[in-house]
């Protein structure tokens, strides 16, 4: 009874074992496969009963599989694409993140696909939605369902985009307008010209402004100081960074 | 100029809709499968798939496929039916471009330092070791976010059993080679140091 236990343990540890090998993509050679063969022949030899025998057949299937990895990570090997993990691991510590990044942009090209739905699409699916037959609800939530009337509100906001753009151009040409001897403007004078109320908004749009490359802003790194550098038409960037503005009671805090 | 002939129209409608359906993303995952191509373009898809490949290409765009089960053998008809079919760039963006689109650098160096250890490995490789390696470079809470979200959007696969994998998304995107071969010829930041003081 004892050694049909030890036995079972023993094929268990091998399967587990032989799995491991195969899950962590270790090297599948530092597994002994012909002591692990005899060993199975030993078991094998001495068994009487149909679990042992089962446990048996699985392990065989598991070293099978081994030998199976074994061939391929010979292929591997003898391929060009082999390069030794010591190396690459010890490439990857010594490196900065700015050259791990470049390494990974030289090499990939990333899928094109769209994902945002076009106003056409909206529109669709609005005419779908209100061509549905209204269901008798008769809780007190109906009246918070939103009539054909918002829902064609909520369409048009997209037609916003529009005015945005014109309050762009306006906001631009003030800024450029407004342009020192330097050909610079103060940040934080210039977006809470027209009052608190209007500050938010203007630094919004500014933002567009710059995103678009048609301003630039410069932080003087020892006053602290922010202008923005506005352009008659789009510039090209030498470097592309990010700046949180902060405004506190009306007040910018850059 | 003269009108198309009705093959022209139907030619060109079968190419913009082959078009719309491997630009839009109509399930989970952007791209669309073979047997879709074949059910609305007809048994030759190939050869719309082909000749948009031709039309994409000045625009710097290429159509990729990817064969479930990738082999040394010749894919037979059924491998292109259930193969999936994407549009990706043909030449990589510089990191300003990426950086500009929203990528953050750490996570570039996350994804790119993950996928060359997974590629060195044969493509798999314990988790904790990979963690291990990336929190000498980065906060750990960073780290783990980083790989949650790859994990997510389909580069890298986490089956829970503690294990990575390279997933389906890096096969379509990153090509193996190179960045095995431009993570082997990284300098290290002390030469960098070095060369710049002799």
């Amino acid at each position: 009874m004892t050694s049909v236990k030890l036995a079972k343990e023993e094929l268990e540890r091998l399967i587990s074992l032989c799995e491991t090998i195969a899950k962590t993509g270790a090297d599948p050679y530092s597994v002994d496969v012909k002591a692990i063969l005899a060993k199975l022949r030993s078991i094998v030899e001495r068994a009487g009963d149909t679990e042992i025998l089962t446990l048996d057949a699985e392990t065989l299937y598991r070293v099978a599989l081994v030998i199976a990895l074994q061939h391929k990570w010979l292929k591997d090997r003898a391929s060009s694409l082999l390069v030794d993990t010591q190396l690459i691991t010890l490439k990857i510590l010594s490196a900065d993140k700015k050259s791990l990044a470049q390494a990974l942009a030289s090499s990939w090209r990333p899928i094109v696909s769209a994902e945002q739905l076009t106003r056409g699409m909206v529109a669709m699916g609005l005419e779908y939605f209100l061509s549905l037959p209204t269901r008798n609800l008769k809780s007190p939530a109906t009246s918070e369902i939103g009539s054909e009337v918002d829902f064609r509100q909520a369409l048009n906001t997209f037609s916003q985009r529009e005015e945005i753009e014109l309050e762009l151009k306006k906001l631009h040409s003030e800024m450029l307008a407004s342009r020192d001897e330097n050909g610079e403007v103060g940040y934080a004078s210039f977006i809470s010209r027209e009052g608190v109320e209007k500050t938010v908004e203007r630094a919004y749009l500014t933002a567009f402004i710059v995103s678009e490359g048609l301003a630039e802003v410069v932080k003087n790194p020892i006053t602290g100081k922010v202008t923005l550098k506005p352009y008659e038409s789009k510039a090209e960037r030498r470097n592309v960074a990010s700046m949180v503005v902060v405004l506190k009671e009306g007040t910018v805090l850059v | 100029m003269s009108e198309p002939t009705p093959e022209q129209s139907a030619a060109r409608k079968k190419l913009s809709t082959a078009m719309a359906m491997l630009l839009f993303t109509s399930h989970r995952l952007p791209g669309v499968r073979g047997y879709e191509l074949r059910r609305r373009l007809g048994k030759n898809y190939l050869k719309v798939i082909e000749s948009l490949n031709h039309r994409l290409e000045p625009l710097g765009l290429c159509v990729k496929i990817l064969f479930e089960t990738p082999g040394d053998r010749q894919p037979g008809e059924e491998d292109y039916d259930r193969a999936r079919y994407f549009i990706t760039l043909t030449d990589p963006l510089s990191l300003s471009d990426i950086v500009a689109a929203g990528w953050r650098i750490d996570d570039l160096a996350v994804l790119s330092a993950a996928l060359a250890l997974l590629y060195s490995r044969g493509g798999k490789a314990p988790r904790q070791e990979l963690l291990e390696m990336l929190e000498s470079k980065l906060p750990k809470w960073r780290v783990e976010a980083a790989l949650e979200r790859f994990s997510r959007r389909g580069y890298l696969v986490d089956a829970g059993d503690g294990v990575l994998s390279v997933g389906w998304r890096a096969v379509a995107e990153v090509d193996q080679k190179e960045l095995i071969k431009a993570v082997a010829n990284l300098s290290s930041v002390a030469d960098g140091r070095q060369e710049q003081t002799t």
